[in-house]
């Protein structure tokens, strides 16, 4: 199940959404509220702990990223945040800090890492 | 090794402008961000973060009361050495004289004044003090009048400094605290006659805010763990919350949640039901008759108005 929207990427594979930004040179709002609409229909009323890779952002506006941590989270038990360079990851602690988000998220270098951690997230099916 | 060349290039003189715009309470700068996402702009990154929490966070405590800026501000040491200024553009300080001490600035009578106060002034007791109208010596020799203002400087150095405020004299300066005062923290026991608000509680109630927020998704917080989590006492945290934001804390953690809620009632089909449970309401009854009661309608009646509106 894969879904190639103007923004991101997203699949899920064994329970866990992938969640891919597209290069994005400032996040704004507007496209903030389009990730997620696309977001919450791709999942289809089904909650998925997401892996959230970010290597492609640049910067984040300070709507964007209120908006992301409130509504943005709809549907998401937890998040693991992808950062491969030094930017991303201050990037990464900079969001976490200054946007209280309800959900449990947490920051890796290495995929497996972030995996494991989401597993504990994975919705048993009935 | 970086080279100098390497260090001081156009994008490192940006970062260094934009702290020493900071330095002087400035924060509207931005710094653009390149696509090399290296170090730089990491530190760019970080320091337009602070610069939109710094602005916002003035702006509001700017609301409550209204004074004017100081025309020019002078750091100088105990010898009454000048250290640093804020006049970049020659405003009051002449191009002409650079000035060593603060007798530099000062017309003959300004300096006999100052010299009178600075002498009166108990620095052990009172880290700040109003000298009144002093006159500086501007450009062509003209004279600038300026309600001089002096507070003592809290960082722990050897030698002791001095910010000396110079504001208009037709205008109204913040008045001084004649007591030591850390606006970090609160008082117990009696409260301050003026009730003027602080830092502190301007911190207070965002902490109270970010609470709020965190436990939106979860069940309704009582006032005790918002508090707690918040680091104050209920009373406290109530007060400054209210006056900050204008509600009772539970009255706009309900508003927030209904709010927030009707995304999900626009965006998705996820049921009433859960919808309600999603946003902390223990039943749906609970959640849609708080609903009803701010927009006066039913979730399920916004709903399909929100799906009428969208397709037509």
């Amino acid at each position: 199940m894969q879904e190639e929207s103007k923004y991101a990427t997203m699949w899920v594979s064994e329970g866990i959404l992938y969640f891919t930004f597209k290069a994005i040179a400032e996040l704004d709002l507007k496209k903030a509220e389009i990730l997620v609409a696309s977001r919450l229909k791709f999942q289809d009323k089904t909650p998925y702990p997401v892996l959230c890779n970010i290597y492609n952002l640049k910067t984040v506006s300070e709507e964007a990223a209120d908006y992301l941590a409130t509504e943005g989270i709809a549907l998401i038990p937890a998040i693991a945040l992808l950062c491969n360079s030094y930017y991303h990851r201050v990037l990464a602690e900079v969001f976490i800090k200054f946007h209280n988000l309800a959900k449990p998220i947490q920051i890796f270098s290495n995929k497996q890492e972030a995996l494991d951690y989401l597993q504990k997230f994975i919705q048993k099916k009935s | 090794m970086l080279t100098p060349n390497q260090i001081y290039d156009h994008r490192f003189m940006q970062l260094v402008k934009a702290l020493l715009k900071m330095a002087s309470g400035n924060f509207l700068y931005r710094i653009p961000i390149s696509d090399a996402r290296d170090w730089k702009d990491t530190l760019g990154m970080l320091i337009n973060k602070t610069n939109i929490r710094l602005n916002t966070m003035f702006n509001e405590i700017k609301k409550t009361r209204v004074y004017t800026h100081p025309q020019i501000i002078l750091l100088i040491n105990s010898k009454k050495e000048l250290l640093t200024h804020t006049d970049e553009n020659h405003q009051i300080i002449s191009k002409e004289l650079i000035p060593k001490t603060l007798n530099d600035l000062l017309s003959v009578k300004g300096r006999k004044i100052f010299s009178k106060h600075w002498y009166k002034w108990d620095k052990k007791t009172l880290s700040c003090y109003d000298m009144g109208i002093l006159d500086f010596r501007g450009e062509t020799e003209l004279l600038v009048p300026l309600h001089i203002q002096v507070r003592q400087s809290r960082a722990l150095l050897e030698d002791s400094w001095y910010y000396i405020f110079g504001f208009d004299p037709q205008q109204p300066v913040p008045p001084l605290r004649t007591k030591e005062q850390d606006t970090l923290k609160t008082f117990p026991g009696k409260k301050a006659k003026n009730n003027s608000k602080t830092i502190g509680d301007f911190l207070l109630a965002q902490r109270v805010h970010d609470a709020l927020l965190k436990h939106q998704t979860s069940s309704i917080p009582s006032l005790e763990v918002i508090a707690s989590e918040a680091g104050a006492s209920i009373s406290a945290m109530q007060k400054a919350f209210k006056d900050r934001y204008g509600k009772a804390v539970l009255k706009y953690d309900m508003e927030k949640r209904l709010e927030a809620s009707t995304f999900l009632l626009k965006e998705s089909d996820i049921e009433i039901k859960e919808v309600s449970k999603n946003y902390g309401f223990k039943t749906d009854s609970h959640y849609i008759s708080r609903f009803r009661e701010k927009y006066g309608i039913t979730p399920l009646q916004f709903r399909k108005k929100a799906f009428f509106n969208k397709h037509n």
